[in-house]
C-alpha cells in the first residue's frame, strides 16, 4: 500500500507543472501552454477590435476628422495584422494544443519543449508588433505589405518591425504546425485508427500540414523583403530586375491558405458541437473528412484570385476561377452534413448552439459572396471596394470568430473547470450577432456604390452617409457583445471548479475526464473502439493493447511518458519520452528575439550574441543526456508493456518531426526556386544586367563533393548494421569532410564572383540559393559530428539511440543531396539551356 | 511468421493506400501550378516551335501536361476503389488494418474522383484559347 502511495506521489510530482515565480518560464505542458496561447491571442483580438472601433468612428460621418490618412493607414495595417497573424491562427493553435491531446488520449504534445518555444516566440512577436505604437514607427502599408509600398524607398523602419515581429510569429506557427501533425499521427490512443479520429482532430491535422507549407512561404518571403530593405538585394525591385508582383504571388500563396487555416479548425469545432446538440453522430463522416482534405489542397490553388486586377494573362486567371469554384463543393458538403445531423432533432438552444446557428447564417452568406468574387468579371467590378470588406468579414467573423466563441462556451468546463452562465451567454450572442450584421451587411451596398476600401474618408452626398453610420453603430453593438462574453468569463471564476463534467453531452475522449482535466490527462491510456468514446464505453482491446495500458497505468513514475501508436491503425508501437519543465525553450526564443532585434537596430553584433544564446539553448536541448537515456532504459517499462522505448524509423515521432522539418526546409528552397523561374520568364535576358553565365566546373566539383554524402551515409548505415563500427565511423567522417570541403570551396567561389547580391535580382537569387545550400551543408557537418560522438562513446545506453540517429542523419543527407543537385542544375546549368 | 515477411507486404499495402489518398490531390495541384506557369510563360513569350495544326504552342504544352496528370488522378481513384475491396483481406499481422484501410481508400476514392473532375473542369478554358492567350 505504501509502495503504491509512493509511486502515485512520484507520478504526480513528475507531472507537476511549475506555476509560480520564475518557474512560469519553464512550463512545457500542453494544457497551461494551450491556455496561454488562447488568452494571449484573445488579448490581441481585443486590441485589434479596438483599432477597428476607432476606424469606424472616423468613417461614421463623411469628411470626418477624428484622424488623418496617416493614422488611418496605420490603424488598418495593425488591425489586419493583429487579426490575421496574432489572433485567429495562434488562438486555434492554442486551442488545439490544449484539446488535441485530450481528444486523442495522449498525455501531452509530441515535443513539449517545442510548444513552449513556439509560445515565447509568439509572445515576443506580438509585443514587438505593438511596441511600434511606443516607438512611433507604426507600419502603414497594410497587413499584406505590398511592394513597393513596403520597400525602403517608400516606408520607414515600421516595416522592419512588422517583418521581424511577423517572423517570430511565423516561427511559432510553423513549430506549432509540426507539433500538431506529429502528435496527431503518432500519439493517438490505442485503437484510434484514422477512421475514429474526432473531426476537430482531422481538421487540425490538415491545418497543421497547411501551416507547414503556407507559413514557410510567408517566412521566406518576409525574409526576402527584409533582405531587400536591409542588405539591398533586389528581389522585389523592378529597377533591379525584381518584381512587385512576385511579392504578391508569394504573399497570396500564403494568404489564401491562411483563410482556410483559420476556417478549417473552426469547421472542426462546428463538427464537434453539432452532434453533441443533435445527440447523434455526425452524418457522412467520411465525406466530411474528404471535404476537409479537399479544402486543404484546393486552398493552395486559389492564390491568383486575389490578383485578378493585376494584369495577368486571361488564360491563367480562368484556371483559378475554375479552382475557386471547386472549393464551394467542399464547404457545401460540410454544411449539408451539419444540416443532415440536425435534421428532425430537437436541439437545446444553449449558447454554444446559438453561436453555431449564427455561424450557419453568416458563413453561408459569406460563402455565396465568395463564389461571386471568384467570377472574374464580377471581381473586377467590386475589386478594392467595401463589398470585398463585407465578404471577407462575413467569412472570417462568421466562419471563424463565431465557431471560436461557440467552442469557448462549449469547452470552458475543460479550459477553466466552469460552465459559463447561460443568460449572459445568450445576451453576448444576440449582441454580437445583431451588431455584426448591422456592421457588415451595409458594406455590401456601400461597395456597390463604389466606396473604396483603405481610404480614410468619403465626400458627403454620394449615398454613402447612412450606410457608414449604420455600420459604425453596429460595430459598437458588437463590441458590447464581446464585453458581455468577457463579463461572463470573469464572473465564472466566482463559482468553484469541477461541478459538471459533460454539460453539453460531448462525444469525444476529453469528456470522459474530470473538468478541468489533470495535467497528464490520462493516467491510464484509454483504448478507443468507436468514434464516440464518451457515448460508447465499450472496450474491445486486444492483448497487446491491454498489456501496454496496464503497464502505463503503473509506470513509469519518474519520467513523463505517453503511448506511441501506428499512423494508420492506432496499434501500440512504443513508449515516448516526454520532456519535463525546462528553461531552454525560453532561452532559445530570447536568442531568436535578440537576433531579430540586432537586425532591426542594424547592430549585427547583437544578432551574433543572439545566435550564441539561441544556439547554446538549442544544442543543450537536442543533446541526448546519458541520465535521461539510462532512466528510460532501466525503468522496466519495455518488458512490462511489450513495446520499445527506443523507437526506430517511422515508428518514432521524432522521425516524423524530421520529415516535417525537411518539408519546411524544402518549401524554403521551393520559394527561392519559384522566384528564380518567375523572374527568369519575365526577364529579357538571363542572367540580367549583361552578366556572364555562371561557371560550371569549379562549383561543379564543390557540389560533387556534397553529393557524395548520401552514398557515404548509406554505406555507413549498412556497415553499422553489419557490426563493422570502425568502417562505419570512417564513412561518417567522410560525409562530414565532404560537406566541410563543399563549404570551403563555395566560400572561395562566391568570393571570386564579380557581382554581389545587391547588383540585380538574378544576383540576389544566385547568392541566396548558394547560401541556402551552404546552410544545409553546415547542418550536415553538425549532425555528422553528433553522430560520430555517439558512435565513439561506445556506451551501451547511448548506443540504443544510434539506429534512430543514423536514420535521421540519413534522411537529412538524402535531402541535402537532392537539394544540392537541384540548385546546381538550376543556377549553374539552366542558364545555358533557356 | 517473422517480422520481415509481414513488413514488406504491409509496406507495399501502405504505399498503395498513400497513393490512393494523395495521388489525386497532388496531380491536381501539379496540374494547376504547371498550367498557370506555362500560361504565364507562353502568353509572354509563346512557344512557336511547338505549334501543331494551328494550335498555339502554349495550348499544346498545356494539353501535354493535362493528359498524364488526369491519368494519375484517375489511377489513384481506381486504385482507391480496388483497395476498398481488398481491405476485406488485409496483409497478415495488420491489427485493425482492414477497417482503417477501407476508410482511407473510401476517402481516397472521393477526393480522387473530385480532383480528376477538377483537372478536367480547369482545362475547359483551353478550348477557348486554342491559338492565343
Amino acid at each position: 500500500m505504501a509502495a503504491q502511495r509512493n509511486s502515485e506521489e512520484a507520478f504526480q510530482q513528475t507531472w507537476e507543472s511549475p506555476n509560480r515565480g520564475w518557474g512560469v518560464l519553464d512550463v512545457v505542458n500542453n494544457q497551461p501552454l494551450g491556455r496561454r496561447f488562447v488568452i494571449t491571442a484573445f488579448i490581441f483580438f481585443l486590441l485589434g477590435g479596438l483599432l477597428a472601433l476607432l476606424m469606424r468612428l472616423q468613417l461614421a460621418r463623411p469628411e470626418n476628422d477624428v484622424m488623418g490618412p496617416e493614422v488611418y493607414n496605420q490603424l488598418f495595417t495593425m488591425h489586419g495584422s493583429s487579426m490575421m497573424y496574432l489572433f485567429a491562427v495562434p488562438f486555434l493553435e492554442g486551442l488545439a494544443m490544449f484539446l488535441v491531446p485530450l481528444m486523442i488520449g495522449s498525455r501531452d504534445m509530441a515535443f513539449p519543449r517545442l510548444s513552449a518555444f513556439g509560445y515565447w516566440c509568439y509572445l515576443f512577436g506580438g509585443i514587438l508588433f505593438y511596441t511600434t505604437f511606443v516607438s512611433g514607427m507604426v507600419p502603414d502599408m497594410g497587413w499584406f505589405a505590398y511592394t513597393p509600398l513596403s520597400s525602403s524607398r517608400y516606408a520607414d523602419a515600421g516595416v522592419d518591425y512588422w517583418l521581424l515581429a511577423l517572423g517570430l510569429v511565423e516561427i511559432a506557427g510553423i513549430t506549432a504546425g509540426i507539433e500538431i501533425v506529429v502528435t496527431i499521427l503518432k500519439l493517438r490512443a490505442p485503437g484510434m485508427g484514422l477512421q475514429r479520429m474526432p473531426l476537430f482532430v482531422w481538421t487540425m491535422l490538415v491545418t497543421g500540414i497547411m501551416i507547414i507549407f503556407a507559413f514557410t512561404t510567408l517566412l521566406t518571403a518576409t525574409f526576402m523583403l527584409e533582405l531587400d530593405r536591409s542588405l539591398g538585394t533586389r528581389f522585389f525591385d523592378p529597377q533591379g530586375g525584381g518584381s512587385s508582383l512576385l511579392w504578391q504571388h508569394l504573399f497570396w500563396f500564403f494568404g489564401h491558405p491562411e483563410v482556410y487555416i483559420m476556417f478549417l479548425p473552426a469547421t472542426g469545432i462546428v463538427s464537434m458541437i453539432v452532434p453533441a446538440f443533435a445527440r447523434r453522430p455526425l452524418a457522412a463522416y467520411t465525406l466530411v473528412v474528404s471535404a476537409v482534405m479537399l479544402t486543404g489542397f484546393v486552398s493552395f490553388g486559389l492564390w491568383v484570385h486575389h490578383m485578378f486586377a493585376s494584369g495577368l494573362p486571361e488564360l491563367s486567371m480562368l484556371f483559378f476561377t475554375a479552382a475557386s469554384l471547386t472549393i464551394a463543393i467542399a464547404s457545401g458538403v460540410q454544411v449539408f452534413a451539419w444540416i443532415a445531423t440536425l435534421w428532425g432533432r430537437r436541439p437545446r438552444f444553449d449558447t454554444p448552439f446559438l453561436y453555431i446557428l449564427g455561424f450557419f447564417f453568416i458563413f453561408i452568406l459569406g460563402g455565396i459572396t465568395g463564389v461571386m468574387v471568384a467570377v472574374l468579371p464580377f471581381d473586377l467590378q467590386v475589386h478594392d471596394t467595401f463589398f470585398v470588406v463585407a465578404h471577407f468579414h462575413y467569412v472570417i467573423i462568421g466562419g471563424v470568430v463565431f465557431p471560436i466563441l461557440a467552442g469557448l462556451h462549449f469547452w470552458m468546463p475543460k479550459l477553466n473547470g466552469r460552465v459559463l452562465d447561460e443568460r449572459l451567454g445568450k445576451l453576448s450572442f444576440w449582441l454580437t450577432f445583431i451588431g455584426f450584421n448591422v456592421t457588415f451587411f451595409p458594406m455590401h451596398i456601400l461597395g456597390f456604390y463604389g466606396m473604396p476600401r483603405r481610404v480614410y474618408t468619403y465626400p458627403a452626398g454620394m449615398g454613402l452617409d447612412e450606410g457608414n453610420l449604420i455600420a459604425t453603430v453596429g460595430a459598437y453593438i458588437m463590441a458590447l457583445g464581446i464585453l458581455a462574453f468577457l463579463g461572463n468569463f470573469a464572473s465564472s471564476f466566482r463559482r468553484s471548479p469541477g461541478t459538471d463534467m459533460n454539460p453539453y453531452n460531448g462525444n469525444s475522449l476529453e469528456w470522459t475526464l474530470p473538468s478541468p482535466p489533470p495535467i497528464y490527462a490520462f493516467r491510464s491510456p484509454p483504448a478507443v473502439a468507436s468514434r464516440h468514446p464518451a457515448w460508447n464505453e465499450q472496450r474491445t482491446e486486444d492483448d497487446a493493447t491491454r498489456k501496454v495500458r496496464t503497464a502505463m497505468t503503473a509506470a513509469p513514475t519518474h519520467w513523463r511518458a505517453t503511448v506511441v501508436t501506428d499512423v494508420l491503425t492506432g496499434k501500440p508501437q512504443g513508449i515516448q519520452y516526454l520532456s519535463g519543465p525546462t528553461r531552454l525553450p525560453f532561452m532559445a526564443a530570447v536568442g531568436v528575439l535578440i537576433i531579430f532585434l540586432g537586425v532591426l537596430a542594424k547592430v549585427y553584433l547583437l544578432s551574433v550574441a543572439g545566435l550564441l544564446v539561441g544556439g547554446y539553448a538549442i544544442l543543450r536541448w537536442l543533446w541526448p543526456t546519458q541520465k535521461r537515456l539510462e532512466r528510460m532504459a532501466y525503468s522496466g517499462i519495455e518488458e512490462a508493456a511489450g513495446v520499445p522505448v527506443f523507437l526506430q524509423g517511422s515508428h518514432a515521432p521524432v522521425w516524423w518531426g524530421m520529415v516535417a522539418a525537411l518539408a519546411t526546409v524544402g518549401m524554403v528552397y521551393g520559394v527561392f526556386l519559384f522566384s528564380y523561374f518567375y523572374l527568369r520568364i519575365h526577364a529579357d535576358a538571363w542572367p540580367q544586367g549583361g552578366l556572364a553565365k555562371p561557371g560550371l566546373l569549379t562549383p561543379g566539383i564543390a557540389y560533387l563533393a556534397l553529393l557524395s554524402i548520401a552514398p557515404l551515409q548509406w554505406l555507413g548505415a549498412r556497415l553499422f548494421g553489419k557490426g563493422r563500427h570502425n568502417t562505419a565511423e570512417a564513412a561518417v567522417v567522410g560525409a562530414m569532410a565532404a560537406a566541410a570541403a563543399f563549404l570551403v570551396m563555395q566560400v572561395f567561389f562566391l568570393q571570386a564572383l564579380d557581382f554581389g547580391p545587391d547588383l540585380n535580382a538574378y544576383a540576389s537569387l544566385f547568392h541566396v540559393l548558394s547560401g541556402m545550400v551552404m546552410l544545409t551543408a553546415s547542418v550536415v557537418v553538425l549532425q555528422q559530428a553528433i553522430l560520430l560522438r555517439t558512435l565513439r562513446a561506445k556506451h551501451t545506453v547511448l548506443e540504443k539511440q544510434l539506429p534512430l540517429q543514423w536514420q535521421l542523419a540519413r534522411l537529412f543527407a538524402y535531402f541535402t543531396t537532392v537539394a544540392a543537385a537541384v540548385v546546381y542544375a538550376v543556377i549553374h546549368v539552366s542558364p545555358y539551356l533557356f | 511468421m517473422n517480422e520481415a515477411t509481414t513488413q514488406r507486404p504491409q509496406f507495399r499495402w501502405r504505399l498503395k493506400l498513400a497513393f490512393s489518398l494523395l495521388g489525386g490531390p497532388l496531380a491536381w495541384f501539379l496540374h494547376l501550378f504547371l498550367a498557370w506557369f506555362l500560361a504565364e510563360w507562353g502568353c509572354l513569350r509563346g512557344f512557336p516551335a511547338l505549334s501543331v495544326f494551328g494550335l498555339g504552342g502554349t495550348v499544346v504544352l498545356l494539353v501535354v501536361v493535362t493528359i498524364p496528370l488526369t491519368a494519375i488522378a484517375l489511377a489513384a481513384t481506381m486504385l482507391s476503389l480496388q483497395m476498398m475491396r481488398a481491405a476485406e483481406e488485409p496483409p497478415a499481422d495488420g491489427a485493425g488494418l482492414g477497417q482503417s484501410s477501407r476508410f482511407t481508400a473510401r476517402t481516397g476514392a472521393v477526393t480522387g474522383g473530385i480532383f480528376t473532375a477538377a483537372i478536367l473542369f480547369e482545362s475547359i478554358p483551353l478550348l477557348f484559347y486554342l491559338s492565343r492567350c
